[in-house]
């Protein structure tokens, strides 16, 4: 759930509500807030000059609020006004020069002048410079006609500087006047833009678990194609050939916080960081649609990293490991829960058992690793991977009745999802096996060494304790990347190119396989079960897998598990967060956890919520009212569980 | 001196009838409980202007503009003040020819009226 202030709460369970949308769509990579700064021969004061840089091309005659919005979209917008006038002829009597720097060297092809319709450059030199000291002129213009001017070069500009100098207008006896000029690196969309924003998150499945943990989302947008500006093959429009290809853009969506029709002010609720999709992108008459993807889609088809077994480790540390070996930073670009402690005693990257290592990908070891941990993996709306605990504690972050937010909820049951016993299968550790000959083949060594040789080992590897070239004259071992599934070598060769014999020696992992079993205590033992077996790689205790059992038994053994709610929308709430419904009408009092929502606004707001009980640590799961659960575990011993009372359990062994 | 009444860049004579109306645009739906509730997108004048007797040379430009259903400056009289709006006719204008000739081929025309909507 996105931090709201009071003014927001209040006015989102008002019964009437204002909305709109801005859209921030990052064209240069390289270029984000602050985006520029600026300086003009003059300006006017309530017109400055940095007004010329911060993406918006409409102006703005309210204020923004919101957590991460840059804070150069907070203000109003008005543009850049000299405060030196044209003459008669609209020449300026004091020609405009107006530099910008980017802070940073950057590369760009797209440059454009928009001005209000009334009052545009006529006459003007745009030139570039990586140093400010030395110019390059790239244009020279003696009779635009264009209020929102827009140039494409064929090859891609590399400057730091950009210098505009207008030395005539369209108005007579008046100031200068540019809405945003320069090079087209980051835009920003008001709302006047923006037809329609659609955003679906989800939770999705990547095995045969029904607890799907690893969320994805991706937004559709529609913007107005008024006078051709986002027809991407329109050449007078200054996104020509941008909406077309693939960028980063952050939807947004505000409410009308403020009344005064003198202070008028939006908060607006991130939707997320997403990139859009080329092949995805279409222009009818009166919009051009675009769909973009979060982070997680983009890495989620990847092969996981090489990483060697981590022993004594936890679910935080594997995951920790997971991102840093994709190349993330901790805290900017992820964020892990604490609590995730379950301990794990050799952790690996690794799919089900039994799965074929080498078309595991991402998506699959963070859905392996989230069940070990009860957790949900999603990306959050500031485009930061964040993982958190999928068990209910504390406050739920929102409350739906049906007096301010549901119009109807539609309760589901499904036979084939509903079972009456889950056996979960885990593994664990008691050692390694001895040492024994891992790999043993020939390769072709060619001048030079080639590329890294790929190995894949049937089952996991703890130790590697040899890798040998063998009989081979000028070529040797540069580099070894090993890991517990997976491990590259790569071999240099300073001679002619030769044939040489790779062996590699090490000791595997040796698991004692067993599993546990969790029966729902409504059934009746002469009633046949419907039995879910479900297997985790790094489920590697006892507890841990007692809790992740009880916490699907949970789930897959409710008559009415899952639910869909129609209601009102508000932007703040995320997938995953936990709410109570309390809809008096319909007599549903529930906690449940979002695990799928699609979000429209297309001038209003709507929302359909799928929801799934919330789950509860299985140490709590049953307190109220008193049940019984029976556990057994197949290995030296069977060990009956007890629920008495809450806080009171009875564990024997039998 | 400019023109009280405009349409476009055309002159109008004083209507006999004029009224500006506010209206939301949003959505109405009732809740489980039933209880109404309204989420509004923002409010829009809606223009009704009516002659009781008008001439050709009048309607003929506003007719091409409701063909082109394009937008156009509508300028208007409201509490003493002149104003102007971008609107668009919504409503299919009805000509009642009278058979009365006001000037060579400007015929007169009873009961015109015009329904405009602000952009």
């Amino acid at each position: 759930m996105i931090r709201t202030s009071t003014q927001y709460q209040s006015k989102i369970t008002a019964d009437v509500r204002q909305t709109r949308t801005l859209m921030i769509a990052q064209f240069n990579p390289e270029v984000y807030y602050p985006l520029a700064a600026a300086t003009a021969t003059s300006e006017n004061a309530s017109y400055p000059v940095e007004q010329l840089v911060d993406g918006r091309f409409r102006e703005v005659s309210y204020l923004s609020y919101g957590q991460g919005l840059p804070i150069q979209l907070q203000g109003l917008h008005t543009g850049w006004w000299s405060s030196d006038l044209s003459n008669g002829s609209g020449t300026m009597t004091v020609p405009q020069v107006i530099v910008i720097d980017y802070y940073r060297e950057i590369r760009s092809k797209h440059f454009f002048i928009v001005s209000p319709s009334t009052n545009y450059p006529v006459a003007f030199t745009i030139a570039l410079s990586t140093d400010g000291i030395a110019w390059e002129t790239l244009l020279t213009e003696t009779a635009n006609t264009a209020h929102e001017y827009a140039t494409q070069k064929p090859s891609y500009k590399s400057f730091r500087y950009l210098r505009l100098t207008v030395t005539k207008i369209s108005a007579v006896t008046a100031p200068a006047k540019i809405l945003q000029c320069g090079a087209v690196t980051t835009v920003c969309f008001e709302f006047y833009d923006n037809d329609i924003c659609k955003l679906v998150e989800e939770m999705r499945q990547y095995n045969s678990s029904p607890l799907s943990c690893v969320c994805s989302s991706y937004v559709e947008c529609a913007l107005s194609n008024e006078e051709g500006l986002t027809d991407d093959d329109n050449t007078d429009s200054f996104l020509s050939g941008l909406l077309g290809g693939n960028f980063t853009f952050r939807p947004w969506i505000g409410v009308r916080v403020t009344d005064s029709p003198a202070a008028e002010g939006y908060e607006f609720i991130p939707l997320g960081v997403f990139t859009s999709n080329a092949a995805e992108q279409s222009t009818e008459d009166i919009t051009a649609q675009f769909l973009g993807y979060d982070k997680l889609n983009q890495i989620k088809d990847l092969q996981p990293p090489i990483l060697s077994v981590v022993w004594d480790t936890t679910v935080y540390e594997l995951f920790d490991l997971l991102f840093q070996g994709l190349g993330l930073a901790r805290g900017t670009e992820y964020y892990i829960d604490k609590s995730l402690t379950q301990s794990i005693a050799a952790g690996f990257f690794a799919g089900e058992v039994g799965s074929d290592f080498s078309e595991e990908t991402v998506g699959e070891a963070l859905q392996v690793l989230a069940e070990a941990g009860c957790a949900y993996v999603r990306c959050d709306r500031f485009g930061r991977i964040v993982v958190r605990s999928n068990f209910l504690t504390g406050d739920v972050d929102a409350t739906l009745r049906d007096s301010d937010f549901v119009f109807s909820v539609k309760k589901e049951k499904d036979p084939a999802a509903h079972y009456d016993q889950i056996n979960v299968r885990y593994r664990e550790l008691t050692g390694l096996e001895d040492e024994e000959e891992l790999y043993n083949s020939d390769i072709d060594i060619p001048l030079g060494g080639g590329p890294a040789v790929s190995i894949e080992f049937p089952d996991a590897v703890g130790i590697i304790t040899q890798v040998a070239l063998q009989g081979t004259t000028n070529a040797a071992i540069s580099t070894v990347t090993p890991g517990a599934v997976r491990m590259e070598v790569e071999v240099s060769n300073t001679g002619a190119a030769e044939t040489g014999t790779l062996v590699i020696k090490g000791r595997k992992l040796k698991f004692f396989n067993t599993h546990i079993e969790k029966t729902d205590v409504m059934t009746s033992e002469d009633e046949p079960r419907k039995i879910l077996s479900i297997s985790n790689w790094l489920i590697q205790d006892r507890t841990v897998a007692l809790s992740f059992g009880d916490s699907v038994l949970h789930y897959v053994s409710e008559p009415f598990s899952t639910y869909t709610i129609i209601e009102r929308g508000d932007p703040a709430r995320e997938i995953g967060d936990y709410i109570h419904l309390d809809d008096n009408t319909n007599d549903i009092d529930k906690y449940l956890q979002m695990v799928r929502r699609t979000l429209t606004w297309d001038g209003v707001l709507a929302a359909e919520t799928e929801c799934r009980v919330a789950l509860a640590d299985w140490r709590w799961a049953r307190v109220t009212p008193p049940h019984l659960i029976q556990c057994t575990v197949t290995r030296e011993k069977t060990v009956q569980s007890s629920w008495v009372m809450p806080g009171l359990l009875i564990e024997e062994e039998v | 001196m400019s023109s009280l009444w405009m349409i476009a860049t055309n002159d109008l004579p004083d209507p006999g009838a004029f009224s500006v109306t506010e209206f939301a645009i949003g959505t109405n739906q009732r809740l489980a409980n039933m209880r109404l509730v309204t989420d509004i997108v923002g409010y829009k004048k809606r223009f009704e202007i009516s002659w009781p007797t008008i001439t050709w040379n009048y309607i003929d430009p506003i007719m091409d503009l409701y063909l082109a259903s394009s937008f156009f400056t509508f300028t208007y009289q409201d509490e003493g003040a002149t104003k102007t709006a971008t609107v668009m006719i919504t409503n299919s204008p009805e000509k009642l020819l009278l058979w009365i000739e006001a000037a060579a081929n400007d015929w007169v025309y009873k009961d015109f009226a015009l329904t405009m909507e602000e952009q």
